[in-house]
């Protein structure tokens, strides 16, 4: 809220100081002005007269009374020329408005002429007191420019003076001289400057704002470049063209003396208007994406046509007229419908852009059709041109929409950066969920695997124990094929393999429970467990256990199902040692090397792991349990120990035997 | 089977002992009650005096009567075997209580050691094995596997890893475990871990196998000692020793 209050008192102190500079103008109006509004004229189109024909009276044929200001459009004259204005003033009158104004006699006099077209000479009472613009070739382009000079008292003289103006116009029908104002500088100074700022410094400030804006433009477009943005290179040159049209309210004389480049640079000052039209309807095509439809892309090639040719007969025929009157004239039912097409586009979509385009190409061409009435006379000679104001409001338009598209590109971005950050959030949630999901899964999956192997392993060994059990039992029971003498024989041991089978489950299933309970991969304790378990049932056989373990590298391999792998292929020769070795003394050794941790026992029975004793602890092994591959005895441990990358190596003799088990430090592949 | 016992001729069924020492099971599956009972009672040395399935009636026993040990499973039907633990040990200090599991996994058994007990033994134990155990502990010694005795020492270094924070440093909850043990008690319990017998430690140690018993059994009470103090529900969780009491333990180590 601050700001808009702080804008609205600098307006009103703005107005308040214009009010009061006004109001001191009009309290020291102490001011003399002598409007001339007759004089005679001569036309003299090959500039044969001088100043000396009008000495003394004199006054050369065809002399005629005009009044200022005078045009001399619809005279009928046919080409470039010179001509003639002789007016008259009393010194007296004005000695007369100086005393009427309090002001001193002899206050210096000021000639303001807000405009004569194009080149002018002044002379008081036969001397040049003034020269604006060359009228030989090179000739000056003085048309827009205001006159104020001073009058030299020494040429002054009491009674009549007379003041001689000499015209040059190379457009002969733009000719003409407006009315001349006599006074002191304080009554003249400001008109001078107002129309001066009007018509030549603010044109001036217009055309350096669109060539910048131009500039800004055609950057823009270079940097993206692409069938879209052709629009904006249309406007960028158009904005050239512009300024070089506005030119004409500036350039005094052309920067070069050669009449060919000259006449190049008139050609583009001439049809600068017409380019700028042609450039900005393109440029409105392209942004509105009006060029799709084949009607249109003629009215583009119509444009086109027509800016070209037209520049082109400036240029051949050697004058502006009267190829830019005919391409004035094609140009115009374009201009109409590009008008008809911004205002419908508007109406049918009422977006401030297109709302806005509508109404400053209303403006131009407004401004366009007020200059050249102007320039035609309708407004009277001394009308001020205002188009260069609409070229500026239309780049001010321009370069508004360009802004606002940008920001809103920024804003999308911002909005884009947003909805990004937000849907990379989403997705981080939505990864994190997937993540802890798939954790959950292969929790899941290694439960399963898990549950899997404990099945397995219950079927494999508890249950076949088991079975094993039962059928025994069953034989106790129900016993088949045996001689009755035998029976009794036959009975007591099946409930000894009955009670051996029991023994075995219970075995096996202290060591799956072990297998899950140790942890930390650390195989002594899987070792100290297992002593655990057996030094009972050695102590009962009567077998010493000698331990020899120390510290050894952890096993970063060894998992529940390894450890019981591990378990049971030590229960085993510890199993066999009990059943077949007959042995007093047992050793367990661990050793390590680089690449391998070894568990050797040794015992200091009688050897059994020759070729043939191992078939034979084989075929100790019950019909059931031998069905299955993996089944006791060697072939289990060689199952086993496959299943660890292990190496297990058996030396038996009579003095006893050595297994070897050795397990690697680390395992590439743990599965299995 | 590591058996710690007081001196090594205990192991078997020992003629010494003056009178059967009585023992409570408290067990709710009636077959492993009768296959535990009926061994016991063939034993000549051991009497069972009570054999109940639930808490409360071991509690009502126990307000009756003084075992010398105290036999109970850990998932009774109407409280965790820990509560009748923690109840015996506080009205008969002088019993002994020792744990039947089928749960061998660390929780539990630190658990019951916490509660009192001073010996665990697992389910699958065979009734020989259990009678042993038993005497084991009338003797003086404690029963420790190489697994548990591994466990220990993890929360050991757990507990002096959270001695050397800082003051200030908050401590995670799961780390508010402290067990303050000997460099001597630390020793054994690593030996134990790899697998050796008491007797072999000893020699090793140049102790006498009685001190290597005693020292389990210290490691024992000093998880049991702070449960005590603690509130029930505090000592639902593991040992957390006073600071104050790490100087004194440090004074064990020269037996």
């Amino acid at each position: 809220m601050r700001a808009p209050r702080l804008s609205v008192r600098f307006i009103q102190i703005l107005i308040q100081c214009w009010m009061a500079y006004v109001l001191c103008l009009a309290l020291s109006a102490q001011a003399l002005e002598c409007h001339l509004t007759s004089a005679e004229f001569v036309a003299d189109a090959q500039g044969k007269l001088s100043a000396a024909d009008f000495a003394n009276g004199a006054s050369p044929p065809g002399m005629l009374a005009v009044s200022l200001p005078d045009s001399w459009r619809g005279r009928d004259y046919k080409q470039a020329g010179y001509g003639w204005y002789r007016l008259h003033f009393y010194y007296d009158e004005i000695v007369e408005g100086l005393q009427h104004e309090n002001l001193p006699i002899d206050t210096q006099l000021w000639i303001y002429l807000p405009r004569l077209r194009a080149n002018g000479e002044f002379y008081l009472n036969g001397g040049m007191i003034y020269s604006g613009g060359r009228m030989t070739a090179p000739v000056s382009r003085h048309g827009e420019v205001p006159f104020f000079f001073p009058l030299p008292a020494t040429l002054l003289h009491p009674g009549d003076n007379e003041l001689l103006v000499r015209i040059y116009s190379p457009i002969r029908p733009d000719g003409g001289l407006g009315m001349i104002r006599l006074g002191d500088q304080d009554s003249l100074r400001p008109q001078f400057l107002q129309r001066s700022l009007l018509q030549n410094t603010g044109v001036m400030i217009t055309s350096i704002v669109m060539c910048a804006t131009s500039i800004y433009i055609l950057v823009l477009w270079w940097l993206r470049r692409r069938p879209e943005t052709k629009g904006y290179l249309f406007l960028g040159i158009g904005g050239f063209f512009w300024a070089i049209r506005n030119l004409h309210y500036l350039v005094l004389d052309l920067p070069s003396k050669d009449e060919h480049i000259v006449w190049i640079m008139e050609v583009f000052l001439h049809s600068g208007n017409a380019w700028f039209l042609a450039l900005t309807a393109l440029f409105f095509l392209h942004d509105l994406k009006l060029t799709k439809s084949r009607i249109m892309r003629y009215f583009e090639a119509g444009i086109w046509a027509i800016s070209i040719l037209g520049t082109l007969g400036v240029w051949w025929s050697g004058s502006p007229y009267p190829s830019l009157s005919i391409m004035f004239a094609c140009g115009a039912p374009f201009i109409l419908c590009m008008q008809g097409i911004l205002i419908r586009n508007a109406w049918q979509r009422p977006t401030t852009e297109n709302v806005l385009y509508a109404l400053m190409y209303l403006t131009l061409i407004s401004l366009l059709l007020h200059d050249n009435l102007t320039l035609a006379g309708v407004f009277g000679f001394e009308a001020i041109f205002l188009a260069h104001y609409g070229g500026l409001f239309f780049f001010v338009v321009v370069a508004y929409m360009m802004v606002r598209r940008f920001v809103s590109v920024l804003d999308n971005n911002e909005a884009l950066n947003q909805t990004l950050e937000s849907r990379v959030q989403e997705r981080e949630l939505q990864l994190k969920t997937n993540y802890v999901r798939l954790g959950e899964i292969q929790k899941e999956n290694a439960m399963l695997d898990e549950r899997n192997r404990i099945m397995r392993d219950l079927h494999d060994g508890l249950g076949s124990h088991l079975l094993a059990a039962l059928d025994a039992v069953r034989r106790v029971n129900e016993p088949r094929n045996v001689q009755p003498e035998l029976l009794e024989n036959h009975k007591q041991e099946a409930v000894l393999e009955a009670e051996q089978w029991i023994n075995d489950s219970l075995d096996d299933l202290r060591l799956a429970i072990d297998s899950l309970e140790i942890n930390e991969h650390d195989l002594l304790t899987v070792l100290g467990t297992f002593r655990y378990r057996i030094e009972r049932r050695l102590d009962a056989a009567g077998i010493a256990l000698q331990w020899e373990v120390d510290n050894v590298k952890p096993l970063d391999w060894l998992d529940a199902q390894s450890v019981l792998h591990f378990l049971r292929i030590v229960q085993e020769v510890f199993t066999n040692i009990l059943k077949h070795a007959k042995a007093s003394l047992i050793r367990l050794e661990v050793t390590e090397s680089d690449k391998w941790v070894g568990i050797l026992i040794s015992d200091n029975g009688k050897g059994f792991y020759s070729e043939g004793t191992a078939k034979a602890f084989d075929a100790s092994i019950s019909t059931a349990m031998r069905k299955m591959n993996k089944g006791h005895g060697l072939a289990n441990i060689r199952y086993r120990a496959e299943k660890l990358d292990a190496e297990v190596s058996f030396q038996s003799n009579t003095n006893g035997t050595v297994v070897t088990i050795r397990l690697p430090l680390h395992r590439t592949n743990t599965t299995g | 089977m590591l058996m710690v016992p007081a001196n090594p001729q205990s192991i078997s069924a020992n003629p010494a002992l003056p009178e059967r020492a009585s023992i409570l099971l408290v067990e709710d599956d009636p077959v492993t009650r009768a296959r535990i009972g009926s061994y016991i009672e063939s034993q000549a040395d051991l009497l069972l005096a009570g054999s109940v399935s639930n808490a409360a009636d071991a509690v009502q026993w126990l307000n009756d009567n003084t075992p010398d040990v105290l036999l109970v499973d850990l998932g009774l039907p109407d409280a965790s075997g820990t509560e009748v633990i923690r109840y015996a040990n506080r009205r008969h200090p002088n019993s002994e209580s020792m744990v039947i599991t089928v749960f061998g996994d660390e929780a539990h058994v630190l658990e019951s050691i916490e509660a009192g007990a001073t010996g665990y033994v697992l389910k699958d134990s065979t009734p020989e094995e259990i009678a042993q155990h038993i005497r084991q502990l009338l003797s003086g010694g404690s029963p420790i596997s190489p697994a548990i005795a591994r466990r220990l020492l993890v929360l050991q270094r757990k507990s002096s890893e959270q001695d050397d924070r800082l003051p200030s440093e908050p401590l995670p909850d799961s780390a508010r475990v402290q067990l303050a043990l000997t460099e001597r008690e630390i020793d054994i319990l690593g030996l134990i871990a790899k697998g050796f017998t008491a007797p072999e430690i000893a020699r090793r140690n140049n102790l006498s196998t009685h001190t290597v018993a005693t020292h389990i059994k210290s490691i024992y009470r000093k998880l049991a000692v702070h449960s005590r103090a603690e509130a029930v529900a505090e000592a639902q969780r593991f040992g957390i020793v006073a600071r104050d009491r790490r100087k004194k333990n440090h004074d064990d180590t020269a037996s």
